[in-house]
């Protein structure tokens, strides 16, 4: 590690002869965590995460500190965490256009924001298009994104949803969960107390 | 690294290196990693292998083909590669094809 500290790029490949299946291991039991254990079949998948966990050592290296008694890949677990699930993305199913085609019958809806990501669904369900309705409602721009983001992630079944969107939007995971606090309240307040939002009320966005 | 296939972690050290912005990925990584492999430094590795340090940092830099390399230097390779003959077609020269 103090070789790679120095900025020397030939020891991630040492680093790698040396504790290479320690780092397969790592990324091996994130892959599985996740639920994605149909990954480690894939050949070359592990090899190209150790290769980049290395590479997050060495980037890290400079911080390392031998007398914490860690070893690097257990200390920098949270990093290499996030290498995997940026790796892996979430488990993806094919849409049947037929399918989508015959369940599109309803009538068009208006949402806020056209960029959001939640438009197709809204265009295909009015408690989804009233619920982005509520969210532009209740918060800013930014708390919008960020509550919308977090509860997908969630949904999604991604095991740190805070800490990914936290990232994404460059803010603290207690930040991101205070947002996502915040903003379930007030839509439950505003199911409550506008008729017109009432339908959103038992939505289990609103949990 | 025994449950590991070195020839793809190459690969992938290619690509990073790739991004990174080198020409010749494929022979920088070797390098890098016969380098790394026998755990010396620049001065010593360029001593062992009776080559010019700058001709190894370009090397590793991703500035030298395999053909351009110094011949020990594509020795080490093939050593690395398992003793299996280099091709000598990098990254940047698959890319023109």
């Amino acid at each position: 590690m103090s070789r790679l500290a120095a900025g020397d790029a030939a020891f991630v490949w040492s680093l790698i002869e040396d504790f290479g299946d320690d780092l397969a291991s790592v990324a091996r039991s994130t892959i599985i965590a996740a639920g994605r254990r149909e990954v480690l079949a894939e050949p070359g998948r592990v090899e190209a995460l150790v290769l980049d966990i290395a590479l997050c050592l060495f980037d890290h290296a400079g911080a390392w500190d031998a007398a914490g008694g860690a070893l690097p890949w257990v200390w920098a677990r949270r990093a290499i965490d996030r290498i995997v699930w940026a790796d892996l993305g979430h488990r993806c199913v094919e849409l049947d256009d037929a399918v989508v085609a015959h369940e599109r019958a309803g009538p068009a809806v208006v949402v806020h924001d056209p960029g959001h990501a939640m438009v197709d669904l809204a265009d295909a369900d009015r408690r989804i298009a009233r619920l982005v309705e509520a969210i532009a409602l209740v918060g800013s721009e930014r708390d919008a994104a960020v509550h919308t983001e977090y509860r997908i992630q969630h949904a999604s079944g991604d095991p740190s949803p805070a800490n990914t969107v936290a990232d994404t939007f460059g803010l603290q995971a207690a930040n991101v969960r205070q947002i996502d606090a915040r903003m379930r309240r007030k839509l439950r307040t505003l199911a409550e107390s506008d008729h017109a939002f009432a339908e959103i009320g038992d939505l289990r966005w609103l949990a | 690294m025994n449950g590991l296939h070195a020839e793809r972690l190459l690969e992938r050290f290619a690509e990073r290196l790739q991004q990174a912005g080198a020409r010749h990925a494929d022979v920088a990584a070797a390098v890098l990693a016969a380098r790394g492999s026998a755990r010396a430094d620049h001065s010593r590795y360029a001593r062992t292998l009776r080559i010019r340090v700058a001709d190894l940092r370009r090397a590793e830099a991703g500035e030298l083909s395999f053909d351009e390399l110094p011949e020990p230097l594509r020795s080490a390779i093939e050593r690395l590669r398992g003793g299996r003959p280099a091709t000598g077609v990098d990254q940047a020269e698959r890319a023109a094809e």
